[in-house]
């Protein structure tokens, strides 16, 4: 169990710098000054330094993106029962989260920031249903081409 | 009274249902917004489709329907985002304006 949530947690760490430049080239597109933005202008401004601000917002995305992959783990494994894998889901998204309530100052707004906690944890849910959806069609057309049932299918087709 | 037996498939088909007319009926009848009844009506059938979408969501949440805790977390996620959004839309006050149902 240990193995595995350290090779899904190093798997989402990669995501989240991944989903870092992602969000940068988006919003650097959006502010559409020629520059490219390593931190949001806002960051940098309230800590009045820009390197400060840029490794604020790499380990807000990477931490979120190392327990998003934990959340993966748990919901990948079927083996411990339904309400302690809710559980455990709902955990790890949510320590997941600290950093980035802590910068987006959530607590200060707390009305937006329980919106933004409700949206982020659908948003992933539903991203992580929509991947398990595929991967499972995946293996069972798989299984169908190992054991031949889509061989005859595309047999009497033709 | 009979129980209705839905599939888990059925009980997803009509909560997205449910978030179509939702998305669908706030806009539509937003468009609308300064006739007070029509304002009422709105809100209305928001908290309806929000309570049915809880309720469909709970019964999803039953050992007996096989889907993944992600689809079944992430569908409750969303119907709660769509309950947060009816109450910042009617019911929460504004910078020290009433609530728009109340206004």
């Amino acid at each position: 169990m240990k193995k595995k949530a350290l090779k899904f947690g190093t798997a989402g760490f990669l995501f989240g710098c991944f989903a870092y430049l992602l969000f940068s080239l988006i919003v650097s597109l959006r502010i559409n000054t020629g520059d490219f933005y390593f931190a949001l202008p806002a960051l940098a401004n309230d800590y009045e330094n820009e390197l400060v601000a840029v490794m604020i917002q790499i380990a807000t995305f990477t931490w979120f993106g190392t327990f998003c992959g934990i959340a993966y783990l748990f919901n990948e494994n079927v083996a411990i029962e339904p309400a302690k894998q809710s559980a455990g889901y709902l955990v790890s998204l949510t320590v997941g989260m600290l950093p980035l309530a802590w910068t987006g100052q959530w607590f200060k707004h707390i009305f937006t920031g329980l919106f933004s906690y409700l949206i982020l944890v659908a948003a992933v849910s539903l991203l992580f249903f929509v991947i398990g959806f595929v991967k499972l069609k995946s293996d069972v057309r798989e299984i169908k081409q190992a054991i031949g049932i889509g061989e005859e299918d595309t047999n009497e087709k033709s | 009274m009979k129980r209705v037996n839905l599939s888990s498939k059925q009980i997803i088909i009509w909560i997205c249902v449910n978030y179509g007319i939702f998305i669908l009926a706030f806009f539509t009848l937003g468009f609308v917004s300064h006739i007070k009844s029509v304002v009422i009506l709105n809100f209305v059938l928001d908290v309806l489709l929000c309570v049915v979408s809880l309720v469909l969501n709970i019964r999803l949440f039953s050992a007996k329907y096989k889907i993944s805790v992600v689809g079944k977390i992430g569908l409750l996620f969303a119907t709660l985002c769509f309950s947060a959004f009816t109450y910042f839309a009617f019911l929460m006050p504004e910078s020290g304006f009433p609530p728009v149902l109340f206004s």
